[in-house]
């Protein structure tokens, strides 16, 4: 039955990897070998990019370095930088003033891009929010994979140029987020609220989950200035989180958070279709914690 | 049977490349096997190009990175519209949004045998119900928990057409109530 729908990778493998993520649940029975002919095209996509450097570089292997200039050449794969940050001769091949700048006009900016050239790039913003996003994730639910794999290649210094890309990324966003939203960035805002504030709760408790709730529920009315102090908590908050090692979620935390979230929600909109829509979002909500409890 | 064979295969290549790239097993999990990911990668390439081990390597981490970057977002779609179980649309509704629309139409059409050949057969539920243990998000009672049970073809049809209404409705409701508080609060009860 497999042969004939030609699938090229172990169904059980690729629901492992989906299910590392702790946020998901159940997988669809169609899902595993859907992103096995996914990967197939994304494989080939990845290769023939690289393949187009591994010419100009008048080579005749494929090396990892083509593949790093690969992702740094073409923005739909920026969610990769991480990856292949950890490959080597970065520095020999790519400092400033060499000629291979030319070739990758971005990797000067690699580890510190201007907001203002993030801003004008939306497209290639949501694309980094999501990779934010998926590296909160990996910070708070996939520790033991984030340390393995340090320990593997790079070790610390790899380490520590993961959470140097995921700062800078979030303070990108956070400016993005100071902004009259269009849809998008409403969506690209509720989604990354939320991991962080995972990672706060189980970082400094109740209180600070509390806080940091309030400035995030306030920031679409206030200016970018609000929002960079908003992202400096963050940014300290990020840094603790290797070091505690652990990330505990509480029933009590919980509680609190939905409810100081609240008032706020209702002072901030006073429009009476959103009180509406609220009114049935409680009501969501509260149907969702008895399944909890 | 066919998948613990498959699975099998796997994990001696896994092995074997393990001993000779120093992966250690604990890391060597979280990638497909690289046997797989180097045929695939010969076969887009020209055939007299090589490949370094270091490029097969760095390209095993990317390919489970687009793995888990794709299921993030249809996994963050699927918890707006209160859904616990992920399916093949929200799979192809990441992908548009992340930037890889190109895949969408072979994946659809791809999906599309899949479904003819699912109704002929029986009985795949059960290795994939096996795997499931633990988490509460994923004991929860919901509208996967029936058919998982049941592990037939027609009830996976019957389970698709209920995921099908069902997105739709959230859908309507989502668009109206779609604000950052809210999706925060949701997360937060995780």
């Amino acid at each position: 039955m497999r042969k004939k729908l030609d699938t090229r990778f172990p169904a059980a493998r690729i629901k492992k990897i989906m299910q590392a993520d702790e946020d998901v649940g159940k997988i669809a029975l169609a899902v595993p070998v859907l992103v096995s002919k996914s990967l197939e095209l994304f494989l080939q996509d990845l290769c023939d990019r690289t393949y187009e450097i591994t010419l100009e570089r008048g080579a005749k292997t494929v090396s990892s370095l083509h593949l790093k200039h690969c992702v740094e050449r073409y923005n739909v794969f920026d969610f990769l930088r991480e990856v292949v940050s950890k490959v080597p001769d970065y520095g020999h091949s790519q400092g400033q003033g060499h000629g291979d700048v030319t070739m990758d006009d971005r990797s000067i900016s690699k580890r510190r891009k201007p907001i203002s050239d993030e801003v004008n790039d939306s497209d290639e913003e949501y694309k980094k929010s999501k990779t934010q996003e998926i590296g909160s994730a990996k910070t708070s639910g996939r520790g033991g994979r984030g340390r393995g794999r340090g320990r593997g290649r790079g070790g610390r210094a790899a380490k520590a140029a993961e959470r140097e890309g995921l700062n800078r990324e979030m303070e990108v966003e956070a400016a993005n987020s100071g902004q009259p939203p269009p849809e998008d960035n409403v969506k690209m805002h509720a989604s990354e609220s939320s991991p962080q504030e995972d990672e706060k709760k189980g970082i400094d408790g109740t209180a600070a989950s509390n806080e940091d709730t309030k400035q995030h529920l306030q920031s679409p009315k206030e200016g970018i200035d609000f929002d960079l102090n908003a992202e400096s908590l963050d940014l300290n908050e990020t840094k603790l989180a290797p070091a505690t090692g652990t990330t505990t979620t509480t029933t009590a935390a919980t509680d609190s958070e939905e409810y100081s979230g609240w008032p706020m929600m209702d002072i901030s909109k006073m429009d009476p279709a959103q009180l509406a829509s609220l009114g049935k979002r409680i009501d969501e909500d509260e149907e969702d914690y008895d399944e909890e409890g | 049977m066919g998948d613990s064979d498959r699975d099998s295969g796997g994990g001696q290549n896994g092995n074997n490349q393990n001993g000779q790239s120093s992966l250690s097993p604990r890391e060597q999990d979280r990638f497909l096997p690289i046997a797989n990911v180097s045929r695939i990668m010969k076969k887009a390439l020209p055939a007299n190009a090589k490949i370094s081990k270091d490029a097969k390597e760095t390209m095993q981490e990317c390919v489970s990175e687009f793995i888990s970057f794709v299921t993030g977002e249809a996994s963050d779609k699927c918890q707006k519209e209160k859904r616990k179980t992920i399916n093949g649309d929200d799979l192809l509704w990441a992908m548009t949004t992340l930037g890889f629309e190109d895949y969408v139409e072979p994946l659809k059409v791809y999906l599309q045998r899949f479904r003819e050949i699912e109704g002929e057969r029986t009985g795949l539920g059960r290795p994939q119900t096996g795997g499931e243990v633990g988490e509460h998000q994923r004991d929860a009672v919901g509208d996967g928990g029936g058919f998982y049970g049941g592990g037939g073809g027609m009830q996976y049809h019957q389970h698709h057409q209920f995921l099908h209404q069902q997105n739709h409705m959230y859908g309507a409701t989502g668009g109206g109530s779609d604000s950052g508080g809210g999706a925060a609060s949701g997360r937060t009860r995780t």
